[in-house]
């Protein structure tokens, strides 16, 4: 990562040497043969996903196994990016370093139509994750997204935003989570089992504080420390206002 | 016919940005083509009729990591440059929470 172009030059060339193409094309070639060869295709786990996403509670394949069948790995994906935002956060004083000048009338109001927006889009997101393509991570990547544009222009937006919930609304989503989790050990099922009447709200419940979560822990993640508590705009994000619209 | 040549296409694409992203003496520059791979790689995906991993492919993939990647560039060269500056207020702050 010293990254000067005597570095980056060697590096290139050490991909090109013979032995590193050999072993590439060896690599294709045993895949290539791995996926046309006859009788290696499965049918995989479709037919029994499908024949259980009626106890899912939702319709959607991929958010009922990222959050019902499977949702203990969606649960530690959680856990990785909170832990990530910990270590960033450990690494620097609290503080503020964005001295960038402030952005032009048109970069400012740009800003001011897309945040919205993006809200909105995030919030539609994760509500169609319930019967098609979207879900927490998508929506919540997109909330962060609006928080980086925030950050990148030192909006005046984000000095609205109270500090001290940041802390909070990181630590929300896994943490309730991993409460549903526990609360379905305690009544006798199993780990992240849900009651079955209850699957869909839990679910949508569950994707929501992850979403909120994910997006804050991402534009956190660009901020780069923590924000001061009080007074002077540090910098973070201020979706909350849009996750609240949508639930 | 015509999708099947998209696909080729595609594929020797991302080859082909991936490589240079790898190989580029320029970090900057392997930033952006990375950037690029990602929303290219995000049409791959919907090529392969997963939408759900095209989105997050092309939101987080592509436009987070670019973002962070580059504010991690920016801090690189201030390092390098010996610019990095810890305002005694800073420092105060930390010691005091």
């Amino acid at each position: 990562m010293r990254g000067s172009d005597s570095t980056g030059q060697s590096r290139g060339r050490g991909l090109v040497s013979p032995v590193h193409l050999v072993m590439l094309i060896g690599l294709f070639t045993a895949l290539s043969w791995g996926y046309l060869a006859p009788g290696l295709e499965s049918s995989g786990l479709a037919h029994r996903l499908d024949a259980s996403l009626v106890d899912s509670g939702v319709e959607s394949r991929v958010t009922a196994v990222l959050l019902n069948f499977r949702a203990y790995d969606t649960l530690l994906e959680c856990f990785v990016l909170f832990l990530g935002v910990v270590a960033v956060w450990s690494l620097r004083p609290v503080g503020s370093d964005r001295h960038d000048p402030p952005p032009g009338l048109i970069l400012s109001s740009l800003v001011r139509l897309l945040v919205p927006l993006m809200v909105l889009v995030g919030g539609y997101l994760l509500w169609a994750g319930s019967n098609q393509a979207g879900g927490a991570f998508q929506a919540g990547a997109i909330v962060g997204g609006a928080g980086v544009l925030l950050l990148l222009t030192s909006s005046p937006l984000l000095s609205a935003f109270p500090k001290g919930l940041l802390s909070w609304g990181i630590c929300l989503g896994p943490f309730f989570f991993l409460l549903v989790a526990v609360i379905a050990l305690g009544q006798g099922r199993n780990f992240m089992e849900y009651r079955r009447e209850m699957a869909a709200m839990t679910i949508v419940a569950l994707e929501a504080v992850a979403a909120l979560s994910i997006g804050l822990s991402l534009a956190a993640l660009f901020g780069g420390r923590r924000p001061e508590a009080h007074q002077e705009m540090a910098g973070q994000d201020e979706p909350s206002p849009g996750e609240g619209e949508e639930r | 016919m015509v999708g099947s040549a998209f696909d080729i296409i595609l594929c020797l694409t991302l080859v082909w940005l991936a490589w240079h992203v790898l190989t580029s003496p320029d970090l900057f520059k392997a930033v952006v083509l990375f950037i690029c791979f990602g929303l290219l790689m995000a049409l791959g995906w919907v090529r392969l009729q997963a939408p759900d991993v095209a989105l997050a492919e092309a939101a987080i993939g592509s436009g987070l990591s670019g973002a962070l990647f580059l504010s991690a560039l920016r801090r690189l060269a201030s390092v390098r440059q010996g610019e990095r500056r810890l305002d005694r207020n800073e420092e105060r702050d930390d010691e005091g929470q």
